[in-house]
């Protein structure tokens, strides 16, 4: 994945980097975290070791979701929530004028990827979760394993540290995809993010209510009229914070109302389950897509 | 009844039936059920079109297990055994002069695989396990789902209603199987095979016990040295004989000491996943052995 070949597009308004590679079916990958995260600086780097090899056989796609990476802050603090980020990512399917996408959320992109199927399936043909404990029922154990994270926060020690708490094998902590977070994190707009949620509280006084909000109502959608879209939830046996538990409950949850769900397990896996396996999850990853 | 292209191989003295279809990478397919059982005459026309659609890519082996199908029965009562069949598994590999293959069994067969990767790594490419309560801790709930089975046992209605309770839907039990394994129920040797396991009691003196001490045996290796092969467990969501627990605590074992291990877990499909999502399922298998 190279950096230095970024797209950038307005999305009404909202300046949006993208990645796009290859020809073939529309992947779109939909990276995890949160703006004014102040333990990871998660953008479409999170997909670097994936990127190149889904791109020789499929047109791939990976944005920066509103407030991350390389694309603006949300406009006012009430556009602090996911409600926005699902506004603007679909958005994105508009401007680009993308159909037939198969959207692989990770993490918080996974709630993004269900959230988007459920609320406009119209330019989506398969709805891909990676261990999510957003999406997934009940809360994860990020508070638990991100307790005792090193400060000063953002740093690359810290957020190194950070990476690796997430992972089994912290040998995929690279150390170009930190080079690309550690720009991120340089980044003032980003700064901005982190002051906006954590010292003026955004996270707790709207980002956290809406999602708690909209998370019970994405629950009634699933077992009123589910995705009409195949669902496939790929999880990670060792996560420490989206447990497995919680995936196997998210499956039942998810194949309620869509027969076309399935779940795959990969071993000696965190919470990148595709970074611990690159390989293996896009072969599979990619026979799948070409099956549907 | 014939099954088409099928041959016939002398193992140590044991006429054994097995059909060979396809180029690539070689597969062995293991079909469940034991000798003597007086549910279903389970034999290589369990897979149906599975072969055919592995054969697409691969060269697949499909044989009559030991005293199952048109393989003779064990020769002595000794031989009433799981081991006894893991034995002529191993030697009918060797006969048809496979080095090494990619073993994927169901049910008891999915036992099978996994004691043959055990005691021959040398012989397995990898191990796919599917829908298997015999390799799974614990026992299976067969006793209570085929509890107050209609009519005389192995007739096509008993046979039918059998495999039905087994599956999700009722269209995956065809005509054509249903007639295939009713003309096995029907031969002398069949008969015979009854009247040891079940008049003469060796299912309860011999094979149970045997096949107990074998997966304590089993569970031992897998969790010490590990099975030190790429291993793949698919389960069902709607198999009423293989709880969710039993399959978990099965693949933990598995995962305990092999990176390489992986769960697919199917919806709508029950005891025989690869006729209920016979896409799906030759398309993670393929997957799986081209990662590795």
């Amino acid at each position: 994945m190279d950096f230095n070949k970024a797209k950038f597009v307005d999305v009404k308004g909202v300046r949006t980097r993208y990645f796009e590679e290859g020809e073939g079916k529309t992947v779109l990958l939909l990276h995890g975290g949160n703006f004014g995260s102040p333990h990871g600086a998660d953008c479409a780097a999170d997909w670097n070791l994936n990127f190149d090899g889904l791109a020789k056989e499929c047109r791939v796609i990976a944005l920066d979701k509103i407030g991350q990476g390389y694309t603006d802050n949300p406009k006012t603090d009430e556009e602090y929530t996911m409600s926005t980020v699902v506004k603007h990512a679909l958005k994105f399917l508009e401007v680009l004028d993308l159909g037939d996408c198969h959207l692989v959320g990770h993490s918080r992109g996974a709630y993004l990827s269900c959230r988007m199927t459920l609320e406009d399936p119209s330019r989506i043909k398969a709805n891909i979760m990676v261990d999510t404990a957003t999406l997934g029922p009940g809360q994860g154990r990020n508070h638990i394993v991100f307790a005792d994270t090193p400060q000063p926060f953002l740093s690359r020690e810290s957020q190194r540290w950070v990476m690796e708490k997430y992972s089994y094998n912290p040998k995929c902590v690279t150390e170009d995809w930190l080079d690309e977070l550690m720009r991120v994190a340089s980044l003032p707009k980003y700064l901005e993010s982190v002051d906006k949620m954590e010292k003026q509280g955004l996270s707790e006084k709207i980002f956290l209510p809406n999602h708690g909000r909209e998370k019970a109502d994405t629950f009634d959608r699933l077992m009123d009229h589910g995705t009409n879209r195949p669902n496939l939830l790929i999880w990670g046996n060792n996560d420490p914070t989206a447990t497995i538990d919680q995936g196997f409950v998210l499956l039942d949850l998810l194949r309620h109302k869509e027969p076309r769900t399935e779940m795959h397990v990969f071993n000696e896996s965190g919470h990148f389950t595709y970074r611990e396996h690159p390989e293996a999850f896009n072969r599979f990853l990619l026979d799948y897509v070409n099956g549907l | 009844m014939t099954i088409e292209g099928e041959k016939f191989v002398d193992v140590k003295g044991i006429k054994t039936r097995y059909i060979h279809k396809g180029s690539g990478p070689n597969c062995i397919l293991l079909h469940g059920g034991n000798f003597g059982s007086t549910t279903s005459a389970d034999a290589i026309e369990d897979w149906g079109q599975t072969i055919d659609d592995i054969a697409s890519w691969a060269s697949v082996f499909a044989f009559d297990k030991l005293g199952q199908g048109y393989t003779d029965n064990p020769k002595v009562d000794n031989d009433y055994t799981m081991d006894a069949v893991v034995e002529h598994a191993y030697h009918t590999i060797r006969t048809l002069g496979i080095e090494s293959a990619h073993l994927i069994g169901h049910s008891r067969g999915g036992y099978l695989t996994c004691r043959l990767t055990v005691e021959h790594p040398e012989m397995a490419l990898s191990c796919i396990i599917v829908n298997s309560n015999t390799c799974a801790p614990g026992t299976g709930t067969n006793e209570l789902v085929f509890a107050n089975r209609p009519g005389i046992a192995l007739t096509k209605e008993s046979q039918k209603w059998i495999l039905e309770r087994y599956s999700y839907g009722s269209e995956c039990v065809s005509e054509e199987w249903l007639d295939a394994l009713v003309e096995i129920a029907q031969q002398q040797k069949y008969a015979e095979s009854i009247d040891k396991m079940n008049n003469q009691g060796l299912l309860w003196t011999k094979f149970l016990p045997g096949l107990q001490t074998d997966k304590e045996d089993m569970y031992q290796v897998l969790q010490s040295r590990g099975i030190q092969r790429p291993v793949l467990q698919v389960w069902s969501y709607n198999d009423p004989t293989v709880s969710h627990a039993q399959a978990f605590e099965l693949y933990r074992m598995l995962a305990s000491k092999e990176r390489r291990a992986r769960w697919q877990i199917f919806n709508q499909a029950g005891h025989f996943s690869f006729r209920e999502q016979p896409k799906r399922f030759n398309e993670t298998v393929r997957s799986f052995i081209n990662s590795y």
